[in-house]
């Protein structure tokens, strides 16, 4: 059989991460974590835009499940939000790769 | 060995050659071209390397190329072969060259003896066969390398009761199937030169190497293939045995690779000391690399796993776990960083990051990957990437292509970056990537359902994706309504700007809508398949693939038009729920040759109910909802049959269905999501995978059928009642919410009624839900 697509994908990310001369099952929990650090990085920068008020009412339409009010509210209160959060993983891979530059 | 090397900069080798894999190849026994001890002469590589530097293009392709070789001496087993191919396709991320497949499929040839070739070709057949659509093309080199094979001629050497056997491979008389894109005339000039060459080579090593023996009588004409296969098996498993293979050749003190499993080589390194030397003048650090710690590969086996380690990037385990054990405590240290970060801002975010990462951590690694990708590549790929993984979601209910999708389409964009004269090449972010969105969904064969959803995925998906993926609760991806409001596409990046972009967005009748609408049609196919090929003829060419993508999207406009309930696709009101989406899944009805459609998933989101009544010039049964000719009863029956199969009874008990309650295409990607993890089993059969279809039974007599896409599934359940007609086999509905028993009923399978719970004297009755998989005690199928 073909390798699973995901295979394809891991690939790509191993490469911007750095870790393709690692083991595949390496590569993995390595992407798995570091796609950890990404997502706390991004909801940290993205609620770090907020009035401590205002991530309270982010915490409980979070809560409700309803991403449609989320989007909006984040539209509403955090502007370009998308660029924050896009800006907090750019940083993560940045400082990963960094670390392991000789 | 020991004589100074001059020293020179790394700049003036070529960027591709790895002199410990030139090391280790070196060494390696090549036939006549044994290169024993070889010094490695920083302006005098190995001939066989410089030919193949000049031949491929990629340093994985190289490395592979040399796996090849290395293993000259060797019986290849066929899977060999699709191994190497296997992991060429992931080290390369799916962008393996034709000229390189073509070259596998030419050292098949001739590294295999014709029992073995067929059997490698019957591999490569298979597997092209066995992988689902979407794989298969998603990864055209497969089929390529298929029609490679089969292009190759097996010689006939033997007339024996007048029938030909055919026996070696006719390399030499291989013409290739179709211009190789990307090959040079200079190129396709020395390859051919060199398979020329290679093939005389080949004939001349199995000669030596004395284990050529049998298939020396295959070739000369006097003995049977299956005879001679098995004998050669009986030698060669003899000599792995004894280890008398190596006696013949090559001698490990010369350096060459050992033959046999227990031979030692001499020396502390897999480097010569004029080797080491070099690598010091290149200022290489050798710890980094885990160099210094390199031991004497000593055996066969460890020789084979020591090139491995090279040409496929896996350093020594020890090394490798050391580097990987240092990352994750890095990584582990910065998430107390963040976590800090996040105490520090109040207790309402540390249990708003927990949750998050509670969840995510709960997610299975393909979901994970596909988070992390979203993340990831967003970030550090372009700015615009994450609308093409958004545009590869939009065929996630078949499965593995949200992933394959996002693979193909990156490449196809990276290609399109690296190519200064494309006719995109000055257009905008936006527009490139639905032009490789495009290409993947056609490369996907789901027809303009890929494209479509591609396109409005792109319209559509904003970069805070991440945020809903996660902190929504049922719905991974926020709905198509929202995401039109709330990330609008800037106008002048609008998708008509070229010919696929323009075309999906009008079909689907005004903005927002992301409900799948595609009828099956086999004219489309052919139409694919035809823009199919021009893509793979360059892609120059792409822009009349996309044309014609476009073509095909008009035409089915027309065919909207003439749906039963449908309305003018320009109308943003068309009621979307009654167009099927409609792969070819002709096992359902058992003859599909005359059913436009056998399976289907609803089209979703509640829309106005619909009558199905047809025009007063309707035949005696009907008209086909596909070209609107009358229909003859059979069809009736099939479109009928069809109708029951898609049919929601818990909504209106009869077809038509009303207003069905189905969700919208996102919501079908975050079930997808969701019900992608693994289950674990009461009973002992492991776990239940929610992604492979099997057949399972519980501790009684009853049948389910658990895991894969309603297609998959239903395929599943057809092979197994084909097999076991008197059987019944319990699936769920179309919403995957409630239970239907399956059976065979003149060769198709019939679902019945949503089977009922007894309720208390019949009341409290309800449906039962679908099959768990902690009903099952054991897998059947």
């Amino acid at each position: 059989m073909m390798p699973p697509m995901q295979d394809e994908v891991t690939a790509l990310i191993a490469t911007d991460l750095g870790i393709t001369d690692l083991p595949s099952e390496e590569q993995h929990a390595l992407i798995a974590q570091f796609g950890e650090i990404a997502l706390k990085s991004a909801t940290l920068a993205v609620m770090g835009k907020l009035a401590e008020d205002k991530r309270d009412e982010f915490a409980k339409i979070a809560e409700t499940g309803d991403p449609t009010a989320l989007r909006a509210f984040l539209d509403r209160e955090v502007l370009g939000h998308e660029d924050i959060a896009k800006a907090a993983v750019a940083e993560e891979v940045k400082r990963f790769k960094a670390f392991q530059a000789p | 060995m020991s004589e100074k090397l001059p020293r020179m900069k790394k700049e003036s080798l070529e960027p591709s050659y790895n002199p410990e894999i030139e090391g280790l190849i070196a060494r390696a026994p090549k036939g006549s071209d044994t290169k024993v001890n070889q010094e490695i002469q920083p302006n005098e590589l190995p001939k066989s390397v410089e030919k193949q530097r000049t031949i491929i293009e990629s340093p994985n392709e190289e490395e592979l190329q040399k796996l090849l070789d290395a293993t000259a001496h060797e019986r290849p087993d066929p899977r060999q072969f699709m191994d190497v191919l296997n992991k060429a396709n992931a080290n390369t991320q799916g962008a393996i060259s034709y000229h390189w497949l073509e070259q596998i499929g030419i050292i098949a040839a001739k590294r295999l003896g014709g029992n073995e070739y067929n059997e490698f070709k019957k591999y490569v057949n298979d597997t092209y066969e066995l992988n689902s659509p979407d794989i298969k093309d998603i990864t055209p080199g497969l089929s390529f390398l298929r029609d490679a094979l089969n292009t190759i001629p097996l010689e006939p050497k033997q007339v024996s009761k007048g029938e030909v056997i055919t026996t070696a491979p006719n390399v030499q008389e291989y013409q290739a199937p179709k211009k190789l894109p990307g090959s040079s005339p200079e190129e396709l000039e020395i390859f051919q030169r060199n398979l020329r060459m290679s093939v005389e080579d080949w004939r001349k090593e199995r000669k030596s190497i004395g284990v050529s023996e049998p298939l020396q009588k295959i070739e000369s004409g006097v003995e049977d293939p299956n005879v001679v296969d098995a004998e050669w098996r009986s030698v060669s498993e003899s000599e792995e045995q004894i280890g008398r293979e190596q006696k013949k050749e090559v001698s490990s003190l010369d350096g060459g690779m050992p033959a046999s499993s227990n031979e030692r080589i001499s020396g502390n390194s897999v480097f010569t000391d004029a080797q080491k030397e070099y690598l010091e003048n290149l200022d290489v650090d050798m710890s980094v690399d885990g160099l210094e710690n390199m031991t004497e590969p000593t055996t066969r086996k460890e020789w084979k796993a020591e090139l491995r380690r090279l040409i496929f990037g896996e350093k020594k385990s020890e090394g490798n776990k050391e580097r990987s054990e240092i990352l994750k405590e890095h990584l582990a240290k910065r998430s107390d960083e963040l976590e800090e970060v996040a105490t520090e801002r109040g207790p309402t975010v540390v249990k708003l990051i927990g949750s998050v990462i509670e969840r995510y951590n709960n997610l299975n690694w393909k979901t994970k990957l596909v988070v992390t990708g979203g993340l990831m590549l967003g970030a550090s790929f372009t700015a615009a990437t994450l609308p093409i993984i958004s545009g590869a979601l939009g065929a996630a209910l078949y499965g593995q292509r949200v992933l394959g999708g996002i693979g193909f389409a990156m490449n196809r964009r990276k290609a399109l970056d690296a190519d200064p004269n494309h006719w995109l090449a000055g257009k905008s972010e936006l527009i490139k990537n639905t032009y490789a969105t495009a290409l993947a969904a056609m490369y996907m064969g789901t027809t303009i359902f890929a494209v479509h959803e591609g396109v409005e995925g792109l319209k559509a998906v904003a970069n805070s994706e991440w945020l809903s993926t996660m902190l929504g609760h049922h719905s991974v991806l926020p709905s198509s309504e929202t995401l039109e409001t709330i990330a609008p596409t800037p106008a002048e990046e609008t998708i008509p700007e070229i010919p696929t972009a323009d075309a999906a967005p009008e079909i689907v009748g005004g903005e927002g809508h992301l409900e799948p609408y595609n009828v099956y049609d086999p004219k489309f196919d052919q139409e694919i398949a035809e823009a199919r090929a021009e893509v793979d003829g360059g892609l120059a060419n792409a822009q009349a693939a996309v044309e014609r993508m476009q073509k095909i999207v008009e035409e089915q406009k027309n065919i909207l038009n003439t749906m039963p309930g449908g309305s003018p696709v320009s109308d943003n009101s068309i009621p979307q729920s009654e167009a099927p989406v409609t792969p070819d899944h002709s096992q359902m009805s058992g003859s599909a040759d005359t059913s436009p459609t056998t399976d289907a998933i609803p089209a979703t989101e509640s829309s106005p109910e619909t009558s199905f009544a047809p025009p007063e010039e309707v035949a005696k049964f009907g008209l086909d909802p596909i070209d609107g000719h009358p229909m003859s009863e059979l069809e009736a029956q099939k479109l009928d049959d069809l109708r029951r199969a898609m049919h929601d009874p818990r909504v209106t008990g009869e077809w038509p269905p009303g207003p069905s309650e189905g969700k919208s295409f996102t919501e079908k990607i975050s079930d997808w999501f969701t019900s992608n993890q693994e289950t674990a089993n009461q009973f002992d059969i492991g776990s239940v995978s929610p992604i492979e279809p099997h057949i399972y039974a519980d501790s009684g007599e009853h049948l389910f059928a658990y895991g894969g896409s309603s297609i998959e599934k239903m395929d599943a359940i057809y092979k197994f009642l084909t097999d076991n007609p008197g059987k019944i086999v319990y699936s769920t509905d179309d919403h995957g919410a409630y239970r239907i028993p399956l059976h065979l009923v003149e060769g198709r399978v019939v679902p019945g009624e949503p089977m009922r719970t007894s309720g208390f004297f019949g009341f409290g009755a309800s449906f039962m839900d679908a099959p768990k998989p902690e009903e099952f005690a054991k897998l059947v199928k």
